[in-house]
């Protein structure tokens, strides 16, 4: 077996190699890192990669099987980390400049939980800067490239991470998601990204964005991949008072229940509105394929869709500036020109327009419940337009950059506001070869039935199954 | 509801207020990026916000 094929295997299968030394923890670890060395210089989605530490995880992982110990359900398997989540003894830079890193003593809980589970810690993975953004122009760490065509933005803001699983560069990557920042970069790369229920993975030991919007989940390449990932990182903990201790089902079962007698409903006004016209076909050839099935369609309206974005952008904004007020007034120099505006102007904003945008919130989220009621999910496009071009003009790129949030967080953004889960799957490939996301929204803490319904479309479909055209440089 | 248009010098006079000191081509970008705030506001206040609704007075996630 090649590297390669190592490298796009299922978590499940190999984990189960390991388990069973069928192949080892350091055999794997090592040919991630092989194809990270070849690869990752021309795509840039890590800040850092830990080689020597990963392959001691990896032996000591071989170690415990040798010894006769369970080596959890993600035994060897090389996880990356968005790089504003903490990892022992490595700097949480959040892509900033270096006057914000900071070396942790612990791993955020999440990440400890995968170490437990005999998950790997291969890196830590760029994003735009502080996460503030979409298209992972990073004018600290560079920009992330889109591996299906290294001239496009992989989105963000979690772009690294999306741009390691569609590469192989990792086996599954930990993304945050305050406005769609898994789910876009999981559309704009071709990867499965799931940002599960507010509060079902806990945010302790994570640089934030916004409070009452930021959400953590995995982006890995099969639906059934980010289940268990899902499984292993969900549950409370007392560092994040927002974090739940809600019983996840089943997922493993669920997953194969496939979709007959699942509602799905159609919010068709805004949320399949100003949509590129290839987005649009292939989104509309997604429920054929849920019909054929055996879903239902059902029309959902959503009566108030077009003013969610006015109460996200809001809330988004007065939450970073908050966040980030000690530091913009001693250093604003410190941060790159998109994030000095996009930081600035949340000075602006009246408190009473603060709290009116977290009623309006309450508001659409019973628009969302009502919706809900008579279907099990929303399907939607995730965002509406396939990958757009890296700004290389350092004079345009904030402009750029402030439009890329405004397009393509139109579709995912709102379901920050609820706090609903939602799933991003690929649903096709545009004529010049770009990948394509579908999204699933679920009830609030029904990821299973999220879940269930992307595998039973990628299961109808080979779109996980294709690569980007990559090779390894030669010497 | 159609919202007051905000001027660089009204920019400049609450950045003033606000102790922030930016420079003028620093307000004129901020200039478009804040009335866009103001203009998400005046639709939100639009919306059918009942003040005496319970779940409508505050709500976290």
């Amino acid at each position: 077996m090649t590297s390669d094929v190592l490298c796009f295997m299922p978590i499940g299968d190999l984990a189960a190699q390991v388990a069973s030394r069928e192949r080892s923890a350091l055999e794997v670890t090592r040919a991630f890192l092989s194809r990270i060395e070849a690869i990752n210089p021309r795509v840039n989605a890590y800040t850092l990669v830990m080689g020597e530490e990963a392959e001691r995880q990896a032996r000591r992982i071989d170690e415990a099987i040798a010894a006769g110990r369970s080596p959890g359900p993600l035994a060897g398997v090389p996880i990356a980390i968005k790089d504003l989540i903490d990892v022992t003894g490595v700097p949480t830079t959040a892509a900033a400049h270096r006057r914000f890193h900071y070396t942790p003593e612990r791993d955020a809980p999440l990440v400890a939980r995968l170490r437990a589970a005999g998950g790997v810690i291969i890196g830590k993975t760029n994003l735009h800067e502080f996460a503030y953004g979409v298209t992972n122009i990073n004018p600290h760490f560079g920009p992330v490239r889109n591996p299906w065509d290294l001239a496009l933005i992989p989105g963000g803001s979690s772009g690294g991470s999306a741009a390691a699983v569609a590469a192989g560069l990792c086996a599954g990557a930990l993304g945050s998601d305050t406005g769609g920042s898994i789910r876009i970069p999981s559309s704009l790369c071709g990867t499965v990204g799931l940002k599960p229920t507010y509060g079902r993975i806990p945010r302790t030991g994570v640089v934030a964005l916004a409070w009452t919007l930021d959400h953590l989940g995995p982006i890995t390449r099969t639906v059934r991949d980010a289940a268990l990932l899902l499984r292993v990182m969900a549950g409370a903990d007392p560092g994040d008072p927002a974090s739940v201790e809600d019983a996840l089902p089943p997922l493993d079962q669920q997953l194969d229940d496939g979709l007959r007698g699942i509602r799905i409903g159609v919010p068709r006004r805004f949320f399949w509105e100003q949509t590129d016209p290839q987005v649009q076909g292939l989104a509309e050839s997604a429920l054929r394929v849920l019909v054929d099935r055996g879903a239902t369609l059902v029309d959902r309206d959503l009566p108030h869709a077009e003013d969610l974005i006015s109460a996200v952008a809001i809330i988004i904004t007065v939450e970073a500036t908050a966040y980030h007020e000690r530091r913009l007034r001693r250093s604003l120099g410190a941060y790159g020109e998109d994030l000095q505006i996009r930081l600035l102007r949340g000075f602006f904003v009246p408190g009473t327009d603060y709290v009116l945008a977290q009623r309006a919130r309450a508001f659409f989220t019973q628009e969302f419940t009502a919706a809900l009621q008579g279907a099990d999910v929303l399907v939607t496009p995730t965002t509406t337009v396939p990958a757009r071009p890296i700004e290389e003009d350092p004079a345009a790129a904030p402009a750029v950059s402030l439009a890329m949030s405004t397009e393509l967080t139109r579709f995912t953004a709102p379901i920050n506001l609820t706090g609903f889960p939602a799933l991003s799957v690929p649903c096709g490939f545009t004529r010049g070869g770009l990948p394509v996301g579908l999204q699933i929204i679920g009830k609030p803490f029904d990821e299973g039935t999220v879940l269930r319904a992307g595998h039973a479309y990628e299961q109808a479909t080979e779109w996980h199954t294709r690569r980007p055209p990559l090779q390894p440089l030669t010497r | 509801m159609t919202e007051p248009l905000l001027t660089l010098e009204d920019l400049t006079h609450l950045a003033d207020l606000l102790d922030l000191s930016l420079s003028t081509e620093q307000l004129k970008q901020l200039l478009p990026e804040v009335q866009r705030l103001r203009q998400h506001a005046a639709r939100l206040r639009d919306l059918p916000l009942d003040p005496e609704e319970p779940a409508l007075r505050f709500a976290s996630p």
